[in-house]
């Protein structure tokens, strides 16, 4: 079965799945464009992902900060501020648009674990387009997954609700391979609700892997004298 | 020392001090601006867990209550880039509307369970 992209289905229960380990680490830049309505937010800095589920990011703009996701713990720091906030859930945390990047990592995106069952399947021109049904438990509340690839490149997904309206619609460019994964350089989010549309676009850039992560990165802690509010839950 | 040489710094001071002044006031409204926003922003994107239809339908006024009392995380993703006020806000927000929708989705479960039950001649008594 080809790879197919686990991504969306994850954005929409928003659970973090374990990764293969395929790779160990991984360092990127980003920019994340996020449009809705008039407005418009832009976020730029850096992840680093340390197998199988820590994630740091730095952000640069529009405000410095740390944010450290391991498990079921959120860490937000802001070094100018010398702050900190913690916030424990119940279940583990997720980033949605850094799995997007991800998702090639894990053989069969652990979709059949999870209960979604293949429906069918086309073939258009070299795209390979596959057609997916959630458990039956979620039904109601999800439709069909769809997903197209070509020569090894998630190309898009589209969710749909149980109606058969389009929720939301991923687009992937400018993969680069490492090993036997291929990592979109480029993902384009849109998602329809009702009467209001809202378009994330996240660059990647200078990604690298297996490459040891930087000392401070790999050593993040709060500084001591910093207060650290938050909720545990 | 003059009068005009002691009076050098006392402009500049002055100055400092009225900034100061009316500056404070808008920082703090800036703050409260962001936590109520974050506040806002995080009841919107609290959607609750239809899954806890089943825990009412499952185990009954048990499961109404753990729905209340178990608070849903808020998304990451919705905190990055943001202020610490507005996380804060978020945080509350988000927890504070999902914690209902969870509780209203499990009291309709436990509501769903009463009536089939009923239905069913399970309330009936026999003298």
């Amino acid at each position: 079965m080809k790879k197919i992209s686990l991504l969306l289905f994850l954005l929409l229960l928003g659970e973090i799945e374990a990764y293969g380990q395929t790779v160990k680490t991984i360092s990127v830049e980003f920019i994340k464009t996020v449009r809705e309505g008039n407005s418009k937010e832009v976020v730029k800095g850096s992840i680093y992902y340390q197998a199988p589920d820590k994630i740091i990011l730095l952000i640069r703009e529009p405000i410095k900060q740390w944010m450290l996701l391991e498990g079921k713990l959120t860490t937000l720091y802001y070094p100018d501020e010398r702050r900190a906030i913690q916030i424990t859930g119940w279940s583990s945390t997720s980033l949605p648009f850094f799995q997007a990047f991800l998702g090639g990592m894990k053989e069969d995106y652990g979709l059949s674990e999870l209960g979604y069952k293949l429906e069918g399947n086309e073939i258009k021109g070299d795209t390979l387009v596959t057609h997916w049904n959630p458990p039956e438990k979620l039904k109601g509340r999800l439709g069909e997954i769809t997903l197209a690839v070509a020569a090894n490149e998630i190309i898009y997904v589209e969710s749909r609700d149980p109606g058969g309206q389009i929720t939301a619609k991923v687009q992937y460019s400018n993969h680069i391979q490492y090993g036997a994964v291929y990592f979109p350089l480029q993902i384009v989010t849109t998602r329809y609700s009702r009467g209001d549309t809202t378009s994330e676009r996240v660059v990647y850039g200078e990604p690298l892997f297996d490459k040891p992560l930087p000392p401070e990165i790999r050593n993040f802690k709060i500084p001591s004298g910093v207060k650290i509010e938050g909720t545990k839950w | 020392m003059t009068g005009i040489e002691s009076a050098g710094w006392r402009k500049p001071v002055a100055l400092l001090l009225i900034l100061v002044i009316f500056a404070t006031p808008l920082l703090a409204q800036q703050t409260t601006d962001e936590y109520l926003q974050g506040k806002l922003d995080g009841e919107r994107d609290a959607k609750g867990n239809p899954l806890w239809f089943l825990a009412g339908a499952g185990c009954g006024i048990i499961g109404a209550g753990a729905a209340y009392l178990i608070k849903p995380s808020p998304p990451a993703s919705a905190l990055i880039g943001k202020s610490a006020e507005y996380v804060l806000g978020y945080t509350e927000g988000y927890k504070n509307k999902a914690r209902n929708q969870n509780t209203t989705y499990a009291c309709a479960g436990w509501a769903a369970f009463v009536l089939i039950y009923a239905a069913a001649g399970g309330f009936e008594t026999t003298e």
